[in-house]
Formats: C-alpha cells, sequence, structure tokens
C-alpha cells in the first residue's frame, strides 16, 4: 500500500483547511463585530488587528506542512536540507515575540479606552441579577423605581451601571455595545455602556447561573436624550389606585387577593413584595419572564397561571385561579403602562 | 550467550498473576493498560453525552431533554473529560512507556500505581453512577459558586463532585511524584538527561506540574465540601467568605491542567514525527527546553479565566502578557516538528504520522485564539462564550486527543504484538479531522454572533439554528471518524498481522524487546550511548554491549545516577499485593462514605492506617536480610 | 535486538542503598512538598480572606493571644531534638537511643497537642461561624492531622525497630520518618506567623 499521501489527500486537506477563510468572511454578520457604541468598536477593531497578525502564522504552518508533504511525494531521498532550526527562531520565537508586542500595545490602548469613560458617565443605572431576571433601579427622584429586564438609557453619552448580585454569580452582556461584566455577590462594580444611536440592543446572561440561566434575557433601548427623559418621568409615576367602577377595578382586587403582592411590586398601591418584579409599568415592557414570552395577553394569562410550563424551575408557582379571576388580573396588569 | 535459565528465572520472578489474583498484580504495563482501556471508556461515555447535548442544541426551544438533565450533562461531559479521560489516558500512557523507554523493568513504587488506578476506577464509578441516578454534579466543570454552595445546590449532585475530585486528584499526585522518582532513579546506565526520550521529558514536566497544581484543587474542593456538609463559610458572602476564593483557587490548578494534559501529547507527537520521517527531531534541546519553560509559565496565567470579573489593569495585564507569551514555547515545538519533516530525506505516511501531522493543524488554529482570547478587551466580548469552547476543543482535540490517537496507533503494536490496519486507521484519521473541523470551527461563529455557553435552548431569532445544525453534521462526522478506530481496535486485536519486535524502525528502547513485552520487559538490562539508541547500534562494533544481568531471587531493576545515568544500585521493586486495594477501598470510605454519613470519615481513616501498615510492614524479602 | 555483545553483572552493585539515594526518600520528599503546596494554598487563603474583609477577625472575634500559641511553638521545636538524636544514633546502629530519644519526642507532642485542643476547644468561635473561623480551624485542623499522622507514623517505626527490622544497614524508614518530623515542624512556623504574628504585625 502507498504510504505517501496521494494527491486526492491532500487537496481535501487543503480544503478542509481552507475553511477557515470563508469562515472568517461570515464574520461581517456577527453582534460582536457591528459594534452599536464606542466601547464595541474599539473591541471590534482590536478583532481586526489580531486577526491580522494571526492569519501569516496560520497560513506559514499550513503552507509548510503543505509544502514538505509536497515535496516528499515527489522526490523521496533527494538531499535533506537543514532549515529547522531557522523555522524554530524565526516562526517560534522572533515573528511571535514582536507580534505579542504588538497585540499587547493595541491592547492596552484599547483596554485604557474602554474603561476610561465610565469616569465621565453622568446618569448611573443599578442593574441586578437575580433568579433569572433583571432588577434595573433607577434613582434620583424621591424615591428610587424599580423595572424588571429593560435597561433604558439616553443614546450618545456614557451611562453607568451598577452591577450586582444577592445570589449566584451572573455576567452582563449587550455585544453590540460593549464586553461583558460579572456580576459576583459580595462587591458592587461600576461599569458602562454607550449607545450612539436609539434602538434596541439584545444583552444576555453570560456565566451560567442554574437551571434558567438560557432563559435570561434582557433589552438595552437607547432614546434620545428628551425622550428618555420622558419615559423616566412616566416610570416615575405610581400606579393609579383604582375604586369600584374603575375597569380594571375587578383585576386590581384580585392581584391583591391572590396575595401576588407578597412577590411583585405595584407603586401607589399595597403590593410592595420584592421576590419578583417590579410590575408598576408592565404594559410597557415588550417581553415577559426576561426574554422567554413576548407581552400580549395571551402570553401573560398563560404565564400566570402556570410559568412553569414556560420556564421550569423559575421562583414563580403556579396560581389556583378561576378563569374570570386570571382574567380581570391580566386585563388589570396589562393596564399599567 | 544465553543462560537458559536465567530467563526462566526471571520470567518466573516476575509473572503477572492471573484470573482472580489479577486485582494483585503490580506491573506496571498492568497498569497502564487498565489505565488507558478505562480512560478511553470514559471518553466515549463523555462523547455520547456530547453528541446528546448537539442533537439538543440543533433547533431553537428544543425540548429533546429537561434543563436539569442538559445540565447534568454538559458538566458531565466536561469533568468526565478532563478528570476521567485526558489526565488517566496520558498518565496510563506514561505508566506503560516510561519503564520502557529508560530500559527499567518496572517502576519503582509499583503499588502505588496499583492504588491510584483502583481510586480513579472507583471515583469514576461513583461519579457516571450518579448520572444514572440522576443525580449528576450540574453546575459546570468548573462549579463555581455560590452556586455550587449549599444555598442554591442543596441536592447531592455537587456533594459527588466535591468527593469524587479531591479523591482521584490523590491518583494523580501518587502517579506524578512516582514518575518523577523513576525518571531519576531507573534510567539505562548511559542515558544521561540530555539523551533522555522527549516523551520522557514531556512525562517529567506534566509530573512536575501534576505536583505543584493539583493540591489547591483537592483543597478548594474540601473547603466547598466543608461549606456544603458541616457548615463552614468559605464561599459564604453574607459571613465574611469569598466566591473569588473558588475561582482563584480553581484556575491556579485549571490553567496548568490543561498542559498537564496537552504536553505529554506534544511529547508523543515528538516521538511520532522523526520517527516517520526517519530522522532525529530537530532542536532536541529547544523541544526539551520548551516543555519545561511551558510547564513553569504555565502556572502564570489563571487571572485569564477571571478576567471579566473586575480586577486591576496592570494586574490583569501582566496575565495576559503572560497568556500571550506562553504561545512561543508551543509555537517554537510547532516549528520544531515542521523542521524535522522538511528536513528529512524522506517520509512515511503511515496512519500514526498522519494523526500526529494534523494535529499541528489543529494545535496552530487553536494557539492563534489563545492569545486573542488573552485580549482582556476582547476576551470580555467572548469570555463563556462558544468562541472559548471552540479554541479550548482546537487545543485540546488538536493538541492532545489527535496526538493519543496517533500514539495509539503507534504502541498499539507494543502494546499487543499485533499491528492495527492501515487503511481503516487512515478513513478514521480523514472523517475525524474533517468531522472536528466542520463542528468546531462554527463554534468561533457561533461565540462572535453572541451565543454564551451552557445554554440548554436558545431563541428562534438568534441566528444560532443553522451552525449548530452545521455543528450537529460536523459532530456526526467526528463521531463516525473514532468509530472507525475502535472497531479498528477490536478487529487488530482478533485478527492484526504480528508486529514483531519494531515494526516502524523506531529509535527508542522500548522498540528492542519483544512486542508485546515479556514480563520482565529486557532480559538484559540496555546500555545506551545516544538519544536514538535503536537508530544509532549499528555504527558500533564489538565493544558493544549487550547489558546488565540482574538479580533473579527478588523483583529488581537497575538503580543509576539522577544526572548521568550511572549503575550504582539494584534497586527491590514490589511483588504482586492486595494492599493497594484495600487502601484504595479505605480512602474511597473516607471520601465516598462521608456521601451517606460523615462517620465513613473516621471510620475510613482507620480502615486507611491498618492498611498503610500492611503495605509498609517488613515483608519476607526484608527479613532475609536485605 | 543486538545479539553480539558483553554481559555486564548487575549483581556486583548493591541493593537497596541506604541514603538519600534510595527512591523511598526521594519519595518523602515529593509527599512533603505536595503538603507543603497544600498549606501554601490554606496560608494564601488566610490572607485573600482578609484582604476582602473590612475587619479581621470577623464578627467582633479578639484577635488570638500569644501565650499559649508561643509555648506550643518552643514545644513542638523541642521535639525535634530528640527526633533528630534518635535518627543520628539509630542510624548507627544504636536501637536502644533510637527508641528512647522517639518516645521522648512523642511525649513533648502530645503535650503540643494536648496544648492546642484546650486552645481551639476554648475559642468561643469554631469553623461554623464564620469565614475567619472557618480558615483558622482548617489551617489548624490540617496541621494537627499532619502531626497526629506523624505520631501513628513513628509508632510504626517503633514497632518495627522494636522487632529488630533496622540495622546499620537498613536505616531509610528512620530517616524518612525524621524527615517527616521535621516537616510536621518546621511547616508549623509560617502557619504561627500567619495565624498569630500577623494580626500583630500588620
Amino acid at each position: 500500500m502507498s504510504h505517501r499521501i496521494n494527491r486526492w489527500r491532500y487537496y481535501w486537506a487543503l480544503l478542509v483547511v481552507s475553511l477557515a477563510v470563508p469562515g472568517l468572511g461570515g464574520c461581517a454578520e456577527v453582534l460582536s463585530l457591528q459594534p452599536k457604541g464606542p466601547a464595541a468598536e474599539r473591541i471590534a477593531d482590536l478583532w481586526w488587528f489580531q486577526l491580522l497578525l494571526a492569519l501569516p502564522f496560520f497560513l506559514a504552518v499550513v503552507i509548510l506542512l503543505l509544502l514538505a508533504i509536497r515535496r516528499h511525494n515527489r522526490n523521496n531521498g533527494r538531499h535533506p536540507r537543514n532549515h529547522g532550526i531557522q523555522m524554530i527562531i524565526w516562526g517560534g520565537a522572533i515573528l511571535p515575540a514582536v507580534a505579542m508586542l504588538a497585540l499587547m500595545s493595541f491592547m492596552i490602548a484599547t483596554l485604557v479606552d474602554v474603561t476610561e469613560p465610565v469616569k465621565r458617565a453622568e446618569l448611573s443605572i443599578g442593574v441586578e441579577g437575580k433568579l433569572w431576571w433583571w432588577r434595573i433601579g433607577y434613582s434620583g427622584g424621591e424615591e428610587p423605581v424599580f423595572t424588571a429586564n429593560e435597561i433604558h438609557i439616553p443614546a450618545g453619552e456614557p451611562v453607568a451601571l451598577e452591577l450586582s448580585s444577592d445570589n449566584v454569580i451572573h455576567s452582563f452582556w449587550v455585544p453590540e455595545l460593549h464586553g461583558k461584566r460579572d456580576m459576583i455577590p459580595g462587591s458592587s462594580d461600576r461599569f458602562w455602556i454607550q449607545a450612539d444611536q436609539p434602538g434596541v440592543y439584545h444583552g444576555q446572561c453570560a456565566e451560567f447561573c442554574g437551571a434558567q440561566h438560557a432563559r435570561m434575557h434582557f433589552l438595552v433601548i437607547a432614546h434620545e436624550p428628551e425622550d428618555f427623559l420622558s419615559w423616566l418621568e412616566q416610570q416615575r409615576l405610581p400606579a393609579r389606585l383604582l375604586e369600584e367602577g374603575d375597569g380594571n377595578f375587578d383585576g386590581q382586587q384580585h392581584f391583591s387577593g391572590a396575595g401576588c403582592g407578597s412577590c411583585h411590586t405595584v407603586r401607589g398601591t399595597e403590593a410592595s413584595g420584592t421576590l419578583g418584579p417590579d410590575l408598576t409599568h408592565l404594559g410597557s415592557r415588550s417581553a415577559l419572564a426576561a426574554g422567554t414570552l413576548s407581552n400580549v395577553t395571551g402570553n401573560l394569562s398563560a404565564w400566570i397561571i402556570d410559568s412553569q410550563q414556560f420556564k421550569p424551575g423559575n421562583l414563580m408557582p403556579p396560581m389556583a385561579l378561576q378563569p374570570d379571576e386570571l382574567l380581570a388580573i391580566t386585563g388589570y396588569l396589562e393596564s399599567l403602562s | 550467550m544465553n543462560d537458559p535459565s536465567y530467563e526462566e528465572r526471571l520470567q518466573k520472578v516476575w509473572q503477572i498473576p492471573r484470573g482472580l489474583a489479577s486485582i494483585t498484580a503490580v506491573n506496571h504495563r498492568v497498569i497502564g493498560v487498565r489505565y488507558i482501556v478505562t480512560a478511553f471508556i470514559f471518553f466515549i461515555l463523555a462523547g455520547v453525552l456530547a453528541l446528546m447535548m448537539v442533537l439538543q442544541l440543533s433547533g431553537d426551544n428544543n425540548n429533546l431533554m429537561t434543563h436539569e438533565t442538559y445540565n447534568q450533562f454538559f458538566t458531565m461531559h466536561g469533568t468526565t473529560m478532563m478528570f476521567l479521560f485526558a489526565v488517566p489516558v496520558v498518565e496510563g500512557i506514561a505508566i506503560y512507556l516510561v519503564p520502557l523507554m529508560l530500559g527499567s523493568r518496572d517502576l519503582v513504587f509499583p503499588r502505588l500505581n496499583t492504588f491510584g488506578y483502583f481510586v480513579f476506577l472507583l471515583g469514576g464509578i461513583v461519579v457516571w453512577g450518579s448520572l444514572f441516578l440522576g443525580s449528576a454534579p450540574d453546575a459546570g466543570w468548573f462549579n463555581y459558586v455560590p452556586l455550587a454552595g449549599p444555598d442554591y445546590s442543596p441536592g447531592i449532585n455537587i456533594d459527588i463532585y466535591t468527593t469524587a475530585i479531591s479523591f482521584m486528584e490523590i491518583a494523580a499526585l501518587v502517579a506524578a511524584v512516582e514518575l518523577v522518582i523513576t525518571i531519576f532513579k531507573v534510567r539505562a546506565p548511559g542515558m544521561s538527561l540530555s539523551r533522555m526520550p522527549l516523551f520522557v521529558w514531556a512525562v517529567l514536566v506534566m509530573s512536575f506540574m501534576i505536583i505543584f497544581a493539583f493540591p489547591p484543587l483537592v483543597l478548594t474542593s474540601i473547603f466547598l465540601a466543608a461549606d456544603r456538609m458541616i457548615g463552614s463559610h468559605f464561599f459564604n458572602v453574607a459571613m465574611g467568605g469569598n466566591p473569588l476564593l473558588w475561582q482563584h483557587l480553581f484556575w491556579w490548578f485549571g490553567h496548568p491542567e490543561v498542559y498537564i494534559i496537552a504536553v505529554p501529547a506534544f511529547g508523543m507527537v515528538s516521538t511520532i514525527i522523526p520517527t516517520f520521517s526517519r530522522r532525529p527531531i530537530v532542536g532536541y534541546l529547544i523541544v526539551a527546553v520548551s516543555m519545561v519553560i511551558i510547564g513553569v509559565l504555565s502556572f502564570g496565567l489563571w487571572v485569564h479565566h477571571m478576567f471579566s470579573a473586575d480586577a486591576s489593569i496592570l494586574g490583569m495585564s501582566l496575565f495576559a502578557a503572560a497568556s500571550m507569551a506562553i504561545a512561543l514555547p508551543s509555537g517554537a515545538q510547532v516549528f520544531a516538528w515542521i523542521g524535522t519533516i522538511w528536513d528529512s530525506e524522506r517520509v512515511e505516511w503511515r496512519t500514526p504520522m498522519l494523526w500526529a501531522t494534523g494535529s499541528i493543524v489543529l494545535f496552530t488554529i487553536g494557539g492563534l485564539t489563545g492569545p486573542m482570547l488573552a485580549a482582556i478587551p476582547w476576551n470580555w466580548q467572548v469570555h463563556d462564550t462558544h468562541f472559548v469552547t471552540a479554541h479550548f476543543h482546537y487545543v485540546l482535540v488538536g493538541g492532545a486527543v489527535f496526538p493519543i490517537i496517533g500514539g495509539l496507533y503507534y504502541w498499539f503494536p507494543k502494546i499487543t504484538g499485533r499491528m492495527m490496519n492501515e487503511k481503516l486507521g487512515k478513513w478514521s484519521f480523514w472523517l475525524s479531522f474533517t468531522g472536528f473541523n466542520i463542528a468546531f470551527f462554527t463554534l468561533h461563529y457561533t461565540g462572535l454572533l453572541g451565543m454564551p455557553r451552557r445554554l440548554h435552548t436558545y431563541l428562534a431569532d438568534q441566528g444560532f439554528d443553522l451552525p449548530m445544525q452545521i455543528m450537529l453534521a460536523g459532530a456526526l462526522i467526528l463521531a463516525a471518524g473514532l468509530a472507525v478506530t475502535l472497531w479498528n481496535v477490536i478487529a487488530s486485536l482478533r485478527r492484526g498481522a504480528a508486529a514483531g519486535d519494531n515494526p516502524w524502525n523506531a529509535p527508542t528502547l522500548e522498540w528492542s524487546t519483544s512486542s508485546p513485552p515479556p514480563a520482565y520487559n529486557f532480559l538484559y538490562i540496555p546500555v545506551v550511548d545516544s538519544s536514538n539508541p535503536l537508530w544509532d547500534a549499528g555504527s558500533h562494533d564489538d565493544e558493544s554491549t549487550r547489558g546488565y544481568q540482574t538479580g533473579t531471587d527478588h523483583r529488581e531493576t537497575l538503580g543509576t545516577t539522577a544526572l548521568d545515568a550511572v549503575p550504582e544500585q539494584r534497586l527491590a521493586v514490589a511483588r504482586p499485593s492486595i494492599w493497594p486495594l484495600a487502601l484504595a477501598a479505605s480512602v474511597g470510605t473516607v471520601f465516598m462514605g462521608s456521601l451517606i454519613d460523615l462517620v465513613f470519615v473516621p471510620i475510613g481513616a482507620v480502615m486507611s492506617f491498618i492498611a498503610l501498615v500492611g503495605w509498609n510492614w517488613p515483608g519476607k524479602q526484608r527479613r532475609k536480610g536485605l | 535486538m543486538r545479539h553480539e555483545g558483553s554481559i555486564l553483572q548487575a549483581l556486583d552493585l548493591p541493593v537497596n542503598l541506604n541514603d538519600r539515594r534510595a527512591p523511598l526518600w526521594l519519595g518523602w520528599v515529593g509527599l512533603i512538598v505536595i503538603e507543603a503546596t497544600l498549606f501554601a494554598a490554606l496560608i494564601t487563603s488566610f490572607f485573600y480572606l482578609r484582604a476582602s474583609s473590612p475587619e479581621w477577625p470577623l464578627g467582633g472575634i479578639q484577635r488570638p493571644d500569644l501565650l499559649l500559641p508561643t509555648a506550643g511553638t518552643v514545644l513542638l521545636l523541642a521535639s525535634s531534638i530528640p527526633a533528630y538524636w534518635a535518627d543520628h544514633r539509630g542510624r548507627k546502629g544504636d536501637l536502644r537511643s533510637l527508641l528512647i530519644g522517639l518516645i521522648a519526642g512523642l511525649i513533648i507532642i502530645a503535650v503540643f497537642l494536648g496544648l492546642k485542643i484546650y486552645e481551639y476547644s476554648h475559642t468561643g468561635y469554631s469553623w461554623s461561624t464564620n469565614a475567619y473561623g472557618s480558615v483558622v480551624f482548617f489551617i489548624m485542623g490540617f496541621h494537627l492531622s499532619h502531626v497526629i499522622a506523624l505520631v501513628l507514623k513513628t509508632i510504626v517505626v517503633l514497632a518495627a525497630a522494636a522487632r529488630g527490622h533496622f540495622n546499620q544497614r537498613r536505616t531509610v524508614g528512620i530517616q524518612t520518618n525524621g524527615m517527616y518530623w521535621h516537616f510536621v515542624v518546621i511547616i508549623w512556623l509560617p502557619l504561627y506567623f500567619t495565624l498569630y504574628l500577623s494580626h500583630y504585625i500588620f
């Protein structure tokens, strides 16, 4: 049997290994490389720089190997060469050292650029990782206001985020805007993000945090600065305490009767629990359960009656409610915009 | 002139017990094969888990398994591959090969490795047993707290992890100490350190790394077990504990761990490539020194696993620089291998050579994404995403699994006396190489798309569906390729062609004895005067020495000086014994028994004391006045 | 396989050299290195937890008094003297001195153990009080388990010596016991610094 690599195998190797190049071409579609904020832009620049440094080494290894193979296939027993030590010195020491120095320099410059802006941030938002959702707090005003799973910010300026967790380690990550930062119980961390333009940016927990780590999404919603202020004003308003005769009064009563207020807060009413998300402005949010379901009537009802079927293991128990109670509660919650 | 009764007496005193009595066998080749076979069984089991995980991920919102099952599967896949396959298999190969490459009859403490194997087996059975009972560890192979602590993982799952890991690390530690001492004490006369096979250098570096890397892991596992079982507060923030303490202690172990796996694999590549290039490796000294540099430098990298936990920029940058710098000694070895092929006169492309060469390409890809990951801001984007998963599979599969399989093809003839099928071997390689690249190159892409690790499902609009399906296709091809090797092993055991002493015409000492070697390894302890003894043998005339005749009253091998291997003593080594099993069962009672009730800890301790006394108590041969 | 050539006789060489060239000697060195690494990790954990805490000791615990611990340290150091002497005489074949020396050393160790057990049952806190208690008790517990192991090991060596196992030609077991003894004593010094002195120095 032949102990040379026949040329078809050789072409196959070439093909498989060259998957690298088109594979990288597809990278233009990816979130981390389509930055929407200055931090992610600088980091994307770093990626292209290091890719540029890495490709020659990869090609050198592959080409040298293939040339070595090809040479032996053709000319067994030719006069031996003596280039090995040179290859080691250049390929294994000098050139990589130069490349590393360049990469370190670029990296340090990038590192400074993506950490310094936090000092200039005027607005500071509290972000707490929970099991398995995000508690967002805006201070200022008479009392802080809390919402869940959506972080609204003004576009075009750095915004500070006070990251924390009182349970397990989570990690805050919005790839279009910045890298990630871990939220470690016992220490609070001042991070920052900035969106250049208004828009909706997707984020997801990036440190395995237990049963429903996979369903811990959130959104960063950037507004024009004036729109952000009016959004915040709206959020600061408590819910209207309804009275007999108001459309959703029954829903409000059933809500407290079913004990929902022991876990959830609706500011302006007696409901003041903090185990679950603040529902004061639930109607204004686009999704439920940290991105698990979109916030429409059917989903909301289904979630309330048995959230375990959508997000098993989450901390909300199924609720024993009559159909009319459920309908009323759903209507009431949807009205809380 | 052969003394036939010398051979008979050697055979008698070195005889390997058969049947039930084989539980007392201590010969290094028996233990080595047991380690290798058991490790590969765990490899297959972990691979099956991976296929099932990839199936689950092949569509958004899939429901093939619950999140509980998925979380146990991914934890068990990582834990099994790292603790039950990768380290045991390289240790097993080392246990098998090192005495043969050194020209020795056995390791210096045969019972110690026997004990290590039983510990490994018992720990592995307990861990996998827990999976079949649905209570396997489920917080990831690096098991971060507070998730793995008593508050958030109240079941027995994590207790299995803490006890079994600590227990099995003992096996690795004793093997490491034994290998270091063996390498320094029983090398063939004339085999100075600079003439040692590169694989032996690799094992030496690996062993030193184990000695310094594993104890902190044992410690932190005990800390966690204590937090969970007796109410201590090492990681409990409310009472002054710190979850980052776990991360630091774990990764102090965890980073060297991957080089503990990779360095012996590099040693195998450094053995296979020169053999089939029909010339000594280019830059022997550089390669040996590079492995030592990797061994030392790898202890300075660990914080790169924690870059996204806020720390000082200066501190992190030092670790980043070190993490990039380690690519240099690795790169030096890659170019030494390429240079050896380049500079050779002719190359034989047999199956082991294919696997070794293919590993260079894969390892290079992984070795290039490594420094990328070391660049801190970029790390913040891709840490905990599939980009990292792609990176470490490239370096581990490329830098370890492919060389190990190449080593399997290379040394199978020596171990079994039969050749493996070349055609099947080549098919296996091409399928595996192709499938691996399809599956894992895609993961770089999904990481960049924004897909975090350890998700049991994902949303429909994230764009992960197609890449995950491509990954599934690649994984199936890879699995098919590996299955061909498994078939090849089984078929060749029965019908493989007879191998002869040295089917590859290789230069190192293990090929100078029969295949498989006799129970005493070498009739006469060989004398060497070069680093490629079998190639340089022909250049001598009748000055050549056949070797040293040793005693046959008891098991003994030749002890030589540490640096220059000058003969200085005959070393008595242990014969078959039940004490290793007894001690393994006793220590196992301490760790595994604690899962049932803490009273087993003192009970097991007493049992261990008794077993240790039994093991070390002076035996018959000592009373004979030796 | 070479079939020519002379055969050399290993039988001319001694069996099992009786000094640090014995593999057993290096084996104990290996074990000591592993344990030293473990203790280094323990000490590091102590200072790491200290660095991440606002006060140290935690939870209102007072920093430890120095009298008893220092006395214990002196005792432990003292135990090395008869142990060293026993080792020295034992290597010359003087079994009687070996026995006397080791027993004397064991008695001193027993007093040390008693002192430690007294000290740690009267601290007012335990490993489950807070992280400070956890790390202190673990450091102490690891060291004490090494002391106990030393005691048990020495008893076994004594028993073997009493049965005439050791003689001038075979003393590696005695030497390694002595090595381990000195390790247990010496490793206590950085632990003493960590658990007690460090509170007073910085």
